[in-house]
């Protein structure tokens, strides 16, 4: 592959001037990029934190920019129609992206010049690193968000030096999130005499076993795309304790994942792999494939977050139910998964700070909650204590199922939501377990060596 | 991709540029020496401007990328070599690369064993529909873009599939297995995909080629009593030789970059099973924002693409 294939006589006379003249052109352009790559922080910081502040905006005509993916559609457009009936003079334009692009667009899209006025980060760490987020305080005082919202809530979404918890506001709204869980199809589990939630893991077993024994596959999974990860992360969470996964996501010094919970959370879930638990192509489908086998009754249970009510066939409604993992022993921490699903950023770039602030406020009232609700993602605020049966509806099987973890604490984060680049390790690590080609402790220490580096350590 | 590689195989007297190049010298008003080599760069300095800008200048670019530690959109730190050294310590990065070797053995290997028994097949065809019926059908894959064939094939591919309908119904249904999510045939599987894929292409190619060749050698052949066989070895295979060349070239050249195919079909999964570079790269500048790590990978792959393109290009060449 010449590098300059240029006509022979041309070259003949002219080469060894052309040649420099080129070179000089390429010279000029790669000069320009000589400093390295990216911006330098110093510039883009003064974009972070506004000066002057405005509440009063909600009658001045504006067009606001919501980033959503395509999953949570519906859920978004809900939000900007309710938003508009508030305060007509705004308007709320989605900007929708396949889901399995977000992580890859929203960064790039955050650092343009043109960037939306509200999205959810996928990597709120990094956006406060590279200054693409506005510092929300000022908001927050000017709202009084701190008596609207319960502060653990806040908390999610303060950032100080690399670590969540504590610090500047970056990321706010109201309190409502999904329910990571296991839904079970009501026709099979009568097939196998499930009459009640199991009330332990070894319950939850039992059933397993039993629909094996029956020719039923108990777990329908995707792991082509790693979504075997959801149950992974609850049994994380059951075995290390909900709070020690938070703080290796949250990235709180001296956390790490190479602890005995999470070998045996490994070992647990290599053990139901053995024992044929999974449908036998988890690993290769994805998860538009493992609603599909779900749906058709192919497998009792499918652990999956309630967002995915949006997507499963709605011909299938009234024929599932979800309730949350049972805990190791009876009585012990029920917990799930969650993020704030009313919670966004304003983009440092926006040029609509204040409108879009008036969103994050109008998130926190009830007529938001009450779109979340509808849309798989309930609230722990206001909500009556049930307890949890299987002859309930769905939606309240989700708000029982919800009010049960936020009673005990029991809510925690994604073990992908530590870096990006555990995303790609650890599907690679499922993949591999569920094949019976690495050991559970083999996975742990390989998860710890890819966070510790995602760290700098 | 498949431009640039017929022109470096062309024969080395260059009769053919010469006489395109002389046509146009005689539509210009009899112009001097010097400006006439001027002119031609005008001709060619929108073309240029577009090859530096597009092409140089990102691989100028990716290459200082790969010298930095960047996310890709904060401030980057100059490290050295560092990121290359990863390439070759990171195991999955060193496997991704012999996986691509692997996909050599589907991508050009096989293709190039169909493609010659499909071409000297249907020279042999006479009909002209049932030619160009045949012709139409080999070369239909290779106008599915790479991504539609991945999404296809995950289907055909999946426990219910085509291919494993198939197995069942020749008695081979033990063996049926969803092939993607298999950690020893995955790679396999996809392989067979590129197969699939670039086997239409070798096979337009090797005939356009025996399209050239003196039917009176034939001719002449079967005179000596040389049956189809040893025509196939004596008259077409030697003559097909500039063809081949080109065929090995881009085949080998897709294997070692591939990414759509392998993409949409596993994502290198299961495990690192199907990694290889391209979607290793991918997964490291855009997943996993490791940008300068993924520009040295990138790098890599291009050395690795030269330096075994370079030696053929030599063999195949016309002496």
């Amino acid at each position: 592959m010449p590098l300059l294939s240029l006509p022979h006589g041309v070259r003949r006379r002219r080469g060894a001037a052309s040649v420099t003249t080129v070179v000089s052109v390429l010279a000029a352009i790669s000069l320009a990029a000589c400093s390295g790559p990216g911006s330098s922080s110093s510039t883009s910081a003064a974009a972070v934190t506004p000066t002057a502040v405005s509440t009063a905006v909600g009658s001045t005509p504006t067009t606001l920019t919501l980033f959503t993916g395509a999953g949570t559609k519906a859920f978004s457009q809900g939000l900007a129609d309710a938003f508009h009936a508030k305060y007509p003079a705004i308007t709320i334009t989605l900007q929708v992206e396949a889901d399995n692009n977000y992580n890859t667009v929203l960064p790039r899209l955050l650092a343009s010049n043109s960037p939306p006025d509200i999205a959810a980060p996928s990597d709120l760490l990094q956006g406060v690193k590279d200054n693409l987020l506005t510092n929300l305080d000022p908001y927050s005082q000017a709202y009084g968000w701190s008596q609207k919202v319960p502060s653990t809530i806040l908390a999610a979404g303060e950032v100080n030096n690399g670590v969540i918890g504590s610090g500047p506001l970056y990321e706010a709204g109201g309190a409502a999130g999904p329910l990571v869980g296991v839904f079970y199809n009501k026709s099979l589990a009568a097939k196998v005499g499930m009459t009640q939630v199991p009330a332990t893991l070894a319950d939850l077993e039992a059933v397993m076993a039993k629909a094996k024994s029956m020719g039923i596959t108990p777990i329908v999974a995707s792991n082509g795309d790693g979504l075997i990860g959801h149950l992974y992360d609850l049994l994380l969470a059951e075995y290390m304790g909900p709070q020690q996964l938070l703080d290796v996501v949250w990235h709180k010094p001296g956390a790490t994942l190479d602890t005995a919970g999470a070998r045996q959370a490994t070992a647990t879930l290599a053990d139901w792999m053995k024992k044929g638990y999974f449908n036998s192509d988890a690993n290769a489908i994805n998860q538009d494939a493992s609603y599909g086998e779900f749906a058709s009754g192919k497998g009792l249970f499918m652990v999956q977050g309630t967002w995915i009510t949006q997507a499963l066939p709605k011909a299938f409604a009234g024929h599932y139910g979800i309730f949350p993992l049972p805990p190791k022993t009876a009585g012990g921490t029920v917990v799930s998964m969650t993020g704030n699903s009313l919670a966004f950023s304003i983009p440092a770039h926006s040029t609509h700070k204040d409108a879009a602030a008036l969103f994050l406020n109008f998130l926190t009232t009830p007529e938001a909650a009450k779109v979340a609700a509808d849309n798989g993602y309930p609230s722990a605020v206001g909500a009556s204590a049930t307890t949890l049966s299987l002859t309930m509806p769905l939606t309240d099987q989700i708000q029982a199922g919800y009010s049960e973890v936020a009673a005990g604490n029991g809510f925690t984060q994604w073990l992908q939501n530590a870096d990006t680049s555990m995303t790609p390790a650890l599907t690679a690590q499922l993949q591999s377990l569920l094949a019976g080609k690495t050991t559970p402790d083999a996975m742990v220490s390989s998860l710890q060596s890819t966070y510790a580096a995602a760290l700098g350590q | 991709m498949s431009s640039h590689a017929p022109t470096t195989a062309a024969p080395g007297r260059a009769s053919a540029p010469r006489t395109g190049l002389r046509r146009l010298r005689a539509g210009a008003p009899a112009p001097g020496r010097r400006r006439r080599s001027w002119a031609g760069w005008l001709f060619a300095l929108p073309a240029l401007l577009f090859y530096v800008v597009f092409n140089l200048r990102p691989i100028i670019e990716n290459v200082q990328y790969s010298f930095y530690q960047w996310d890709g959109i904060g401030p980057s730190t100059f490290v050295g070599f560092t990121n290359y050294v990863h390439v070759f310590t990171e195991p999955q990065l060193l496997d991704s690369l012999l996986h691509a070797f692997y996909l050599i053995l589907f991508y050009t290997l096989l293709p190039l064993v169909f493609g010659l028994i499909a071409a000297a097949t249907m020279r042999e065809i006479k009909g002209k529909l049932t030619g160009t019926l045949a012709r139409i059908t080999l070369f239909l894959p290779q106008i599915i873009p790479g991504a539609a064939a991945g999404v296809a094939w995950t289907w055909m591919y999946s426990s219910n599939g085509t291919v494993n309908q198939f197995l069942h119904l020749i008695g081979l249904g033990s063996i049926a297995r969803p092939w993607l999510g298999d950690y020893t045939w995955a790679l396999t599987a996809v392989g067979f995909i590129g197969t699939w894929l670039q086997t239409g292409f070798v096979t337009l190619l090797l005939m356009s080629g025996i399209g050239g060749i003196d039917a009176s050698f034939y001719e002449a052949a079967r005179l000596d009593g040389a049956g189809p066989i040893a025509q196939f070895r004596h008259i077409t295979l030697p003559g097909l030789k500039q063809q081949i060349g080109v065929a090995v070239t881009v085949t080998i050249i897709s294997a070692l970059a591939s990414f759509d195919v392998v993409y949409l079909a596993t994502q290198g999964g299961p495990g690192y099973q199907t990694m290889v570079p391209g979607i290793a790269v991918y997964n490291l500048a855009f997943t996993a924002n490791r940008v300068g790590a993924g520009a040295a990978l990138a790098v890599v792959l291009a050395l690795v693409v030269i330096a075994v393109v370079l030696p053929l290009q030599r063999l195949f060449k016309e002496d």
